[in-house]
């Protein structure tokens, strides 16, 4: 019976759980675009909330994600190179973040700064600021930088590394100029997630930072904020948060597929 | 007695092989022959300066690059050794000319210098390609001459004619053989090939399951095999 039934019955539930999910995914966003007019769009822009959410949104995150590039990649460069089983531990550890609810790590954070927190005779005074924002920003989303990185440095073939240093360069030489170079693809995609990561965040930087306009309140706050008064302004916003993640999205593409095309292409050349 | 150019010792465990090797070789090429799995790769990388884990002293010329003993290891860039890995190891994201100039220093002072390299192997039409650009024939003349831009005191070539067609490999290996010869350089060279063997011409010394199981010249060993790997290996010349 089976065997005589028609191949599209085979394909059809897949098919059908597989549009199922598209729906999900694709219909909030398509709302989100429909839901208000270029004007209305203008006008709710002009709200008060919206301009200092959207700067400090865009400063916040443009410094967390340089922090997270100078300290991660040689973080991410460190675990995949090293062999055993503390690399490991510290690997798992660097992708906790991922798994732990944002709010969880808002209170964790809380709990080394605050004020009865570990660190907090060093009286950095950080919860509640903006330097806090970045912070939890830093937290939540370096590990997709840390991951990202590690996998495109794993990539590089060691006898590329081996030569380089053959022919004179420092280990430091080595990796600026063949490793890093080649994993590259790896490296901007990390940063892209990163980024896009880092301003989403909502959770742990409204426990750590709080949501105080123009302070602290970043976009996905201000959305929240925006939400209690006037949904047209959470809107417009949402919207705003949006186009950028997709612009993101398309720009972190277009850069891998420049980056893949044969010319720079990351493996070693001519083997068997 | 004159000391002879590699002097190398290698003791120790890597996963499931157990490496004690030990051989004198002089000037010129020695050519590198074995099984699949007999440490020849992990002799060269060890020589060129890779972490291996390995004990043992590494001596070219009277030089010491590695010593555990005495707990002397020069890094790879203090070693002069010209490295040529078995996927040749070009660096695919830079240009051919690139390539050869990336160990002669910085500047427009490194890029003459490899422009001259390049020159005196022929293959200055290739400057400006990228790896992918070449054929495989070419793509061994850069990573020879990268290695030879740094004027190493020797030479490593794992299995430097493996990855090319019949007719590359022909032209490439009299090219490799004539180049050899004429250097004059120590040059450690592994191969799998009978052809190569007889056209570079070295001595030869023999490594099977981590241990050196003969050396000599090859008519010598085609004449009285050591081992049965020997044996098959010089079979059309017996």
């Amino acid at each position: 019976m089976a065997e005589a039934s028609p191949r599209w019955l085979h394909a059809a539930p897949g098919v059908v759980l597989a549009l199922g999910l598209l729906v999900c995914l694709l219909l909030p966003v398509a709302a989100l675009g429909l839901a208000s007019s270029p004007g209305e769009l203008l006008a709710a822009l002009e709200h008060p909330l919206v301009l200092p959410a959207l700067g400090l949104s865009a400063w916040t995150s443009t410094v967390a994600l340089v922090l997270v590039v100078i300290t991660g990649t040689p973080l991410a460069w460190m675990l995949a190179r090293a062999r055993g089983p503390w690399a490991r531990v510290i690997e798992t550890a660097v992708e906790l973040p991922i798994v732990i609810p944002p709010a969880v790590v808002g209170i964790a954070l809380l709990l080394v700064f605050g004020r009865q927190g570990l660190l907090a005779g060093l009286g950095l005074g950080l919860p509640f600021t903006p330097a806090a924002v970045v912070m939890a920003q830093v937290v939540v989303a370096a590990p997709f930088y840390v991951q990202s990185a590690a996998a495109g440095f794993r990539g590089v073939d060691d006898d590329l590394l081996l030569v380089a240093r053959t022919l004179g360069a420092s280990p430091r030489r080595a990796v600026l100029r063949v490793a890093v170079p080649l994993a590259l693809p790896a490296i901007i995609n990390g940063a892209a997630l990163c980024w896009a990561r880092a301003l989403g965040e909502f959770g742990a930087t409204l426990l750590f930072a709080g949501s105080f306009p123009g302070r602290t309140q970043t976009m996905p706050l201000a959305i929240y904020a925006a939400l209690e008064a006037d949904l047209r302004v959470a809107t417009a916003i949402a919207l705003v948060l949006a186009l950028v993640a997709f612009a993101t999205l398309l720009t972190a593409r277009a850069a891998r597929r420049w980056l893949a095309r044969p010319a720079s292409r990351g493996t070693t050349e001519g083997s068997p | 007695m004159t000391t002879p150019a590699w002097q190398v010792e290698l003791r120790g465990r890597l996963g499931g092989l157990v490496m004690d090797v030990s051989f004198e070789a002089g000037d010129g090429p020695t050519i590198l022959v074995g099984p699949n799995g007999a440490g020849k790769t992990t002799v060269l990388r060890a020589i060129a300066g890779a972490d291996m884990g390995l004990r043992g002293q590494v001596r070219l010329h009277g030089r010491t690059l590695l010593d555990t003993t005495a707990g002397t290891c020069l890094p790879p860039e203090a070693r002069r050794i010209g490295y040529v890995p078995q996927g040749l190891g070009l660096f695919p994201h830079m240009s051919a000319l690139d390539n050869v100039a990336f160990g002669c220093g910085r500047g427009p002072a490194a890029r003459q210098r490899a422009h001259a390299v390049l020159e005196r192997l022929d293959a200055l039409p290739l400057a400006g390609r990228r790896p992918h650009e070449l054929s495989g024939g070419e793509r061994q003349r850069i990573a020879l001459a990268r290695a030879l831009a740094i004027e190493p005191a020797g030479l490593l070539l794992d299995e430097p004619l493996s990855a090319l067609d019949v007719g590359q490999r022909r032209r490439t290996r009299a090219f490799l053989a004539e180049h050899l010869r004429q250097a004059g350089r120590p040059a450690l060279v592994v191969t799998h090939d009978l052809r190569d063997v007889i056209a570079i011409a070295g001595e030869i010394v023999v490594l099977e399951a981590g241990r050196v199981t003969g050396r000599g010249r090859v008519d010598a060993l085609a004449g009285a095999p050591p081992t049965e790997f020997v044996a098959e290996l010089l079979e059309p010349l017996a």
